[in-house]
């Protein structure tokens, strides 16, 4: 008999079977088996996504795969991890237009992937540097909500911050 | 999804919402904690704390010290260069993005705001005193200080600080205090009070205020206190040091180096403190007038040594040097940085020149500062010593050649021989 796998459903119902091991890169994933098979998978499992489509899962899969043997240290040595630039295959990998990318960050804070949650977070933070605020929300297609007032208040008294 | 009517601002109508992710959930930047997340990193790209760094070496004072130090000409040139330019180096990143995200949403406002108030720092005069006209105002940001740095404001005036102290702003998070080079300015005293629980690090350098009432107030409010550097600091005197060494146990760094009264920092507080904080692994006291005492104390109670600067002690002499720094005693197995900079009364460099080669055997780096005149002194014993260590293998094997006949069986007592030697020498 050959070990079950875990077949993942997409929004638009396309299938993606995996081995156990990549798909419990999700901890949402790992945990749904632990909670469902408490004495290990015995047959095929299936696990619908509702909220990911099948052209954003099959990228959050393929990272999954690379990274099935992958440790990450789960410490909480924020400050450290925090610090360190994005992995140069991650950093490939995210090389998507800016849709796909910000689609894979929500899929994996959905799915709970820490490590990718993170290379694509600092993957957006890089696009912040350099843009005035009229920039940043062109480019990530933000509407203000402040009253002019508000904003000239803002800028007006945060105006020490630029260069201390 | 929810999006306000509100939007007739600037350029932002023009950007109404895309069909493209109308039906599909929201945006990462309407989820609070992706956008807390970038912008956490944002931070982590382009803060940038002005601190000064602890150099791995020291200037060579001159060409002719940096050309005993390593050796050749070219080293010696590059080595006076390097250190100029790090000197000049200036550490205000000109403009740091997390202001421009201030101004994106209100989000976006909250959440960098909420970062900015983390960590509270000035370099420069200009800026801090436009803080200081709006600190009051609603729409600055609201500060609970991880770390409150002060960097070269020579000439900010109490005032400043004691206007801050008048705000909402509060210390109950601050780890990290630093007035660097802010000569006229003592922390008021509700910044200690506040942060009695969490302060790790103080440093105030060359403050011609800083008391030791201060440091009494410090000692017994401020008890996980790890990091103490008050160099320049020459109102502090023994009875400060005292005073603190009763309630601070678990220092890690203590720096008191001065140029001038190095004659209130003696023994007195010294052996008391050394004995109490058994954790320490940096101690400066260059320029104090501590005696063979406390090195002796040192020796005996801060095994976790690893920098110590003893520039410029008058009153430390080779019988505590040439005692502690020894390759038969085991003091301070992890020292890898002594200063011993224009102590010209120490004569009898043995010692410390076994004690370099006992921790370049067990493959530790080990560096020993010293000046001009001293390196030549050094250098000249080192010579010495291994000239005696040479005459004497090769009156070893002198007597061994001439005393054997020629016997197999005298190979390996030969090696033997050698062996003992080596182990006795080193």
């Amino acid at each position: 008999m050959s070990t079950p796998k875990v077949i993942i459903i997409s929004s638009d119902d396309e299938k993606f079977p995996v081995e156990q091991k990549v798909a419990e890169k999700s901890i949402l994933i790992k945990n749904m088996i632990n909670d469902l098979n408490p004495d290990g998978l015995e047959e095929d499992f299936e696990i619908p996504t509702p909220n990911v489509r099948s052209n954003v899962l099959s990228k959050v899969l393929e990272w999954c795969e690379h990274h099935k043997n992958t440790v990450f240290a789960d410490d909480e040595d924020e400050d450290v991890k925090k610090s360190l630039p994005v992995e140069e295959w991650d950093k490939n990998f995210l090389k998507v237009d800016q849709e796909m990318l910000y689609e894979i960050i929500l899929a994996a804070n959905y799915l709970n992937i820490k490590p990718l949650l993170e290379s694509g977070c600092k993957m957006v933070a890089e696009m912040i540097k350099g843009k005035s605020p009229e920039e940043l929300r062109r480019t990530f297609n933000i509407v203000s909500d402040f009253s002019p007032e508000e904003e000239a208040a803002i800028r007006r008294e945060n105006e020490w911050a630029e260069d201390r | 999804m929810i999006l306000s009517p509100d939007f007739g601002l600037l350029g932002a109508a023009k950007y109404t919402r895309q069909p493209l992710t109308a039906n599909r959930g929201p945006s990462i930047f309407e989820i609070p904690e992706i956008v807390h997340k970038i912008l956490s990193y944002v931070d982590i790209q382009n803060t940038v704390i002005p601190q000064e760094e602890t150099p791995i070496r020291r200037q060579p004072l001159n060409y002719k010290h940096a050309l005993l130090i390593h050796g050749d000409s070219k080293k010696a040139e590059q080595s006076l260069e390097t250190t100029d330019l790090d000197s000049s180096k200036n550490f205000t990143t000109s403009k740091n993005p997390l202001f421009n995200c201030l101004l994106v949403n209100k989000l976006f406002y909250k959440a960098a705001s909420e970062i900015i108030s983390q960590n509270f720092y000035f370099s420069k005069q200009e800026s801090f005193g436009k803080y200081l006209h709006t600190i009051d105002r609603a729409h600055t940001v609201q500060f609970q200080p991880k770390s409150f740095v002060l960097h070269k404001l020579f000439h900010a005036k109490q005032p400043c600080l004691d206007r801050i102290q008048m705000t909402r702003m509060n210390f109950q998070k601050l780890k990290w205090l630093e007035l660097y080079m802010c000569p006229k300015l003592l922390p008021p005293i509700r910044f200690i009070f506040e942060s009695s629980q969490t302060l790790e690090k103080l440093v105030i350098t060359g403050s011609k205020v800083l008391d030791n009432d201060f440091l009494v107030t410090l000692g017994r409010n401020c008890r996980n206190l790890q990091h103490l550097d008050i160099r320049a600091c020459e109102q502090i005197s023994d009875f400060g040091i005292y005073q603190l060494s009763m309630y601070c146990h678990k220092l890690r760094l203590i720096n008191l180096g001065r140029k001038n009264k190095g004659n209130s920092i003696t023994d007195a507080s010294i052996i008391p403190l050394v004995k109490r904080n058994p954790r320490l692994s940096t101690i400066g006291l260059a320029g104090c007038h501590i005696s063979d005492a406390s090195i002796f104390e040192m020796a005996r109670h801060c095994r976790r040594l690893e920098r110590l600067s003893l520039n410029n002690c008058p009153n430390i002499s080779d019988s505590s040097i040439s005692t502690v720094f020894n390759s038969h005693a085991s003091y301070f197995p992890l020292l890898s940085v002594l200063e011993l900079r224009f102590n010209y009364q120490l004569t009898d460099w043995k010692g410390v020149i076994e004690f370099k080669r006992r921790q370049e055997s067990k493959n530790m780096i080990m560096l020993v500062e010293v000046c001009e005149q001293l390196m030549s002194r050094m250098r000249q014993q080192e010579m010495a010593m291994d000239q005696m260590v040479s005459q004497r293998i090769f009156s070893d094997i002198s007597v061994w050649v001439n005393s054997h006949s020629e016997d197999e069986e005298q190979e390996s007592s030969y090696l033997e021989l050698v062996r003992r030697k080596r182990a006795s020498d080193v």
